[in-house]
């Protein structure tokens, strides 16, 4: 017959074994930690030079301090003569899409350039400027003269720039929202400001290999933020003062217009935009737009709602809601006749506003103002307009820029 | 299957099924409106409210009589290019000639800013009519290129081939005037091309309505040739048609009822060929006569029907039409042709 092994002898067997495996698995583990220690101690020339991130990770968080104050899209920092630029996600904050850091070639040789794909040269000569608002800093600025590549020429009203593409200083890179590859290509700009409708890590421009900065100055939600932008454009050349100073100009202005209409008790009620082809695309609440509105001591209809960009509407909504509405404000073009006949020709429910019975329609006409193309760096001036139309007994005597009463 | 059903009671069915559609087209929307409401507005009789006055007589009354109109023009162009090409699956969409008029109305867009017009949304009728005309003369165009080809050659399955071909490559040609216009324009067009009932006041709508009855009353009168031609080309010309002259009239009234079916409202999917199978499937005739009559009413059910769900009460924005028809028409035809299966195999 089989004689079972008493089970008190198979606890002291495995209890044995288990002693055995210990020694064998720390013996193992401090050889390894040696190992470890071994290498990275070990001298890699190449490794002794900092990376150009450590200038920033070396200051405290407390005395890191950027240079950005209303806008949320970017942060830039700046320390030993290295800025650090970082981008973040335009619909999810506080994401960061991209870090560059901006610094000259003499500076760079203090450091391990292992990660230079994010390392920019300061003050090139040999840009690309997709977005037709950056062209406008870029010109502010005085930093034309660094611009070789646009896009979309035609909708170009700024003089000089017409100017240099006339001569064949700056050359179109796309039109029809295409972009001409190999011309760009042949180009070889040192880097691309591109401006896309929304952020996808494998852009088209990709494929030219050359660094892509992304310019998201049109998805941030109050005025002085977008017009901030103007200081990342500046982040990459020298003469950066200029843009502070500027910028600090509107933001003064800015200050200034708004605290007018702090005191004022009525405020007239408005919406905004048009009817097209079965929706009307109405500002959302926490826009820009929103925010001018009420700055411009002005009651927004929509100030409730919850969207940072515009949405659609049925004309029938926009209508119960915005029929007795005081003020109505429209960006359009009607080539030399905008009237309240070319609207009424355009779509003949508009006449059953209210706002276009009193003839209260604030129109600003985006092609002779070149409104998309120059209004981002004059917020204080929006404001102003807006204020002028709503209360015109706050700033007697103004003259409109951009928005005025339609006659 | 072509006995002849029992046609009056979906007659009247599908009558009081418009008749409450387009009431339920002027009752529904996204601003809900009590019925109450609604009737004394349609009354004259609600002088103190004038916001439903607009919404409901400037608003939702010509989407519905649009949505009728041109429900009713596709329906009937459909027949109409099913019977005189002897094939199932053809359609205003299908042969390419919405394509056609659409190439007529990008030309005239395009070409508005440079005579100084800004030619979508107009109001006033003196505007449209270079649109109008634009459009009939390209799906007329693309129609013309078809009926050369028929000609020449006889087999169904080719000349839709060929009609879908001429589609791209009107398509493509479209393409390229979009590439060369402006931003507005370019706007405008490709908004038009998504298709909405709602781009028409009062006057079009109206315009629509009553153009389109007339041309469809022309298509009533050869209905009689149209039941002989169904019958093959030997058979009309032996019952004493003149069957290319009656063959190119009714090719004709077809690309004028596409060319106001798509006009105003942008191209309109599904429509032009599901509605004559539908009617087919109901009323289980082949005669002209009734089948006429029989898709106006269905048409304009399904283009009513789909109105009102693209503007779904509750909501405040409205689908694309397009999206609509496209879901409602799609698995209609399939469900056509898998019946269609069936009773032969049977």
């Amino acid at each position: 017959m089989y004689r079972s092994i008493p089970f008190s002898y198979w606890n002291v067997m495995i209890f044995r074994l288990i002693k055995i495996y210990k020694m064998v698995y720390q013996r193992i583990i401090y050889f390894l930690l040696a190992v470890a220690l071994l290498s990275i101690f070990s001298c890699n020339p190449k490794q002794n030079r900092p990376g150009i991130a450590s200038i920033f990770e070396a200051i405290p968080d407390s005395l890191l301090v950027s240079k950005v104050k209303y806008a949320k899209g970017f942060d830039l920092y700046e320390a030993e003569q290295v800025r650090k630029l970082v981008v973040y996600h335009p619909e999810l904050p506080e994401t960061i899409i991209a870090t560059f850091y901006i610094t000259d070639s003499s500076v760079l040789a203090a450091y391990n350039m292992s990660d230079a794909q994010n390392v920019v040269k300061i003050n090139s000569n040999r840009t690309a400027v997709f977005s037709a608002t950056q062209l406008n800093a870029f010109d502010k600025l005085l930093l034309l003269g660094h611009v070789t590549g646009i896009t979309e020429s035609k909708y170009i009203n700024n003089k000089h720039i017409k100017e240099k593409l006339k001569k064949g200083e700056i050359i179109e890179l796309g039109a029809n929202n295409h972009y001409f590859i190999e011309k760009i290509m042949s180009l070889q700009p040192d880097y691309i400001f591109y401006s896309p409708y929304k952020f996808t890590a494998n852009h088209l421009l990709k494929a030219t290999g050359i660094p892509l900065i992304p310019f998201y100055d049109y998805h941030e939600n109050t005025l002085l933020g977008r017009a901030e932008w103007i200081k990342f454009t500046a982040a990459f050349f020298d003469g950066y003062a200029r843009a502070d100073s500027l910028f600090r100009d509107i933001e003064r202005q800015y200050v200034y217009y708004r605290s007018l209409t702090s005191g004022v008790t009525s405020k007239p009620t408005v919406f905004s935009d048009k009817y097209f082809n079965g929706q009307w695309y109405v500002p959302g609440g926490k826009s820009y737009i929103a925010a001018l509105f009420s700055d411009a001591g002005a009651d927004y209809l929509w100030k409730e709602d919850s969207h940072t960009g515009s949405f659609p509407l049925d004309y029938e909504v926009v209508y119960s809601k915005a029929h007795e509405a005081d003020f109505w404000r429209i960006v359009g073009s009607y080539g030399d006749q905008s009237s309240y006949e070319a609207l009424a020709e355009e779509n003949s429910l508009y006449e059953n506003f209210k706002a276009f019975h009193n003839k209260h329609v604030i129109w600003c006409d985006a092609r002779k103002t070149a409104y998309f193309e120059q209004s981002s760096l004059e917020p204080h001036l929006l404001l102003a307009d807006l204020i002028f139309a709503f209360h015109p007994e706050i700033l007697p005597g103004y003259q409109p820029k951009y928005y005025h009463i339609l006659k | 299957m072509y006995k002849r059903g029992n046609s009056g009671i979906w007659f009247l069915i599908f009558l009081v099924l418009a008749a409450v559609l387009f009431l339920a087209n002027l009752w529904y929307g996204s601003v809900l409106i009590a019925w109450k409401d609604v009737l004394a507005v349609l009354l004259g009789s609600s002088g103190k409210n004038k916001v439903y006055e607009v919404i409901i007589l400037d608003y939702r009354l010509p989407q519905a009589v649009t949505a009728l109109a041109v429900g009713m023009a596709l329906s009937v162009a459909g027949l109409v290019l099913q019977t005189v090409f002897r094939n199932p699956l053809a359609g205003p969409s299908v042969l390419g000639i919405s394509s056609g008029a659409s190439l007529g109305v990008a030309v005239v867009v395009s070409a508005g800013s440079l005579i100084g017009l800004e030619m979508l949304n107009q109001s006033y009728l003196l505007f449209d009519i270079p649109l109008v005309l634009a459009a009939v003369t390209g799906s007329l165009l693309v129609l013309l290129i078809i009926i050369f080809v028929a000609q020449r050659i006889s087999n169904a399955v080719t000349i839709l081939i060929i009609g879908i071909m001429i589609g791209y490559a009107v398509s493509a040609v479209v393409g390229v005037i979009q590439f060369f216009s402006r931003d507005e324009e370019l706007h405008a067009y490709i908004l038009w091309g998504l298709g909405s009932f709602s781009n028409t006041n009062n006057m079009q709508a109206v315009f629509l309505l009553l153009t389109s009855l007339a041309v469809t009353a022309a298509v009533l009168l050869y209905s009689k040739s149209l039941n002989a031609l169904l019958l093959g080309v030997a058979y009309a010309r032996n019952s004493g048609i003149n069957v290319k002259v009656a063959q190119n009239i009714l090719i004709i009234l077809a690309g004028l009822l596409i060319a106001l079916g798509t006009v105003f409202t942008g191209p309109i999917a599904f429509v032009g060929l599901a509605v004559p199978h539908l009617a087919r499937n109901f009323f289980k005739t082949s005669s002209h006569g009734i089948l006429i009559p029989a898709v106006i009413i269905m048409g304009t059910s399904l283009t009513l029907a789909c109105n009102l769900v693209a503007r779904l009460p509750g909501y405040d924005t409205s689908l694309p039409i397009n999206a609509v028809t496209s879901l409602i028409g799609a698995p209609v035809v399939i469900w056509v042709i898998v019946k269609r299966g069936k009773v032969k195999k049977a």
